[in-house]
């Protein structure tokens, strides 16, 4: 999902483009079931901070196996993890051509120390960046829930 | 032929002047806005109507006078030009809100030029991303997206920062690009949603549900005044007119729609001529 982009020197206005990211990542789990749901618990989310926001993917996170041997339900949960995590890595891409690093971009381990090495990163983000970064994902929510308003399947969501 | 003179205007509340009654837009009540810019204006009219009706209940015997004799029924030839005429008030600062600040006064070139010509001064070119201010990082982040900061001009403030503004040292001031003025006028509007309840309900009311737009608290204005020098072939003078006006140094004014429920209202400072309003020395 990362764009590969080369770090150019910013002479201009530049948007977020929130709204393309946005409607690519709710048009990407459309499909899927009960996953939409997620994004109005995104919004409320980014109340309690960016540590919040990036743990939640953890919590719905099942076990590693191989895919055909999960459940339902973890199924369900394996996309859930899944989005959130998109969402965290197109936040990423919005500030990739600026000099704010957004820890823990395509994580996939759920081990202890790698864990441990993103949240560190995360303590050691700068006050002022934070607050940027954290104002800059609920715009992002803001428009995953608009879209979300406009692509949800009913049939695909309970 | 005419004293020139200029009004710096400073909202302290949000400020709604109405650019249709929203049969147009639906539910969303705009504020109106100078085409080019397409930044919030207040039309002379609005200015002249205001000051008018303050005079008709302190002097209005003068009324006539300074703003013109209306036209009596059956009575050719029985209005009169004014004296006093306006023309409407254009955006000089506009508080944005900034994640990390949390407010950046914002401006463009074209809006600083029209200050300029107001005080019959000569051109004065920005360069976009001009800015003043103590900063710590070259650059900018909002909320729809970021830009870069580039050079650092003191008369940004000396020059363009009314003395009359509260806390005019207080935030960074920022030019941007003309043609970007436009979307981050519209990122720092305040709006409302607004509702109107039933009587003896606490239900919306059919119709009743409405958005508004307004300038947000701390938008600062500017707009001309010329006053004819003579009249009847007798000098006018400018300083009777503000005594008159009692507006001699400043006057709390409200202006556009919405007062009863706290919007509109602005503190109005008057400068004679090319005299200074922006302080700085």
């Amino acid at each position: 999902m990362m764009a590969e982009t080369k770090k150019k020197t910013i002479e201009e206005w530049q948007p977020y483009e929130l709204d393309r990211h946005a409607e690519e990542l709710v048009r990407k789990y459309r499909d899927k079931k009960n996953v939409l749901n997620e994004s109005h618990k995104m919004r409320m989310t980014v109340a309690y901070g960016l540590e919040r926001f990036w743990g939640e993917h953890l919590r719905l996170k099942p076990k590693p196996k191989p895919e055909d041997k999960y459940s339902e339900k973890e199924k369900i949960d394996f996309n859930k993890a899944s989005y959130w995590q998109d969402v965290w890595n197109a936040l990423g891409e919005i500030f990739e051509p600026t000099n704010i690093k957004i820890p823990g971009l395509n994580m996939t381990s759920t081990e202890t120390k790698d864990i441990k090495a993103v949240v560190d990163d995360l303590w050691k983000m700068d006050i002022s960046d934070r607050r940027i970064v954290l104002m800059v994902l609920t715009q992002l929510c803001d428009a995953l829930v608009w879209w979300t308003q406009r692509y949800k399947i009913k049939e695909n969501n309970d | 032929m005419y004293h020139k003179a200029h009004g710096i205007i400073e909202t302290l509340a949000p400020l709604h002047v109405g650019a249709s009654a929203g049969e147009e837009t639906g539910n969303l009540n705009l504020i109106f806005r100078d085409q080019f810019t397409q930044t919030g204006i207040i039309p002379g009219s609005s200015i002249r109507g205001r000051l008018r009706a303050d005079m008709r209940e302190t002097k209005p015997d003068r009324v006539g006078f300074w703003y013109g004799k209306e036209a009596k029924e059956n009575q050719p030839n029985s209005t009169s030009e004014g004296i006093i005429k306006f023309e409407y008030a254009s955006l000089l600062w506009l508080p944005v809100f900034c994640p990390d600040r949390p407010v950046v006064r914002v401006t463009c070139p074209a809006l600083l030029e029209r200050y300029q010509r107001l005080r019959g001064r000569q051109p004065h070119n920005f360069k976009p991303y001009s800015y003043w201010g103590e900063i710590d990082s070259k650059l900018l982040f909002f909320n729809l997206g970021f830009l870069p900061l580039k050079e650092k001009r003191q008369e940004l403030f000396d020059e363009f920062m009314p003395s009359s503004v509260t806390n005019r040292d207080r935030y960074l001031l920022l030019v941007v690009d003309d043609k970007e003025m436009p979307m981050i006028h519209d990122m720092g509007l305040y709006r409302q949603s607004r509702v109107q309840l039933e009587d003896h309900r606490k239900q919306s009311k059919d119709k009743g549900f409405f958005n508004v737009e307004a300038l947000p608290e701390g938008t600062v204005l500017v707009f001309p005044i010329a006053m004819r020098n003579k009249f009847d072939n007798k000098p006018v003078d400018w300083q009777e007119y503000l005594k008159e006006q009692e507006i001699e140094k400043e006057k709390e004014l409200y202006f556009g729609g919405l007062e009863s429920v706290g919007f509109g209202r602005t503190q109005v400072t008057l400068a004679s001529g090319d005299q200074n309003n922006d302080g700085g020395n």
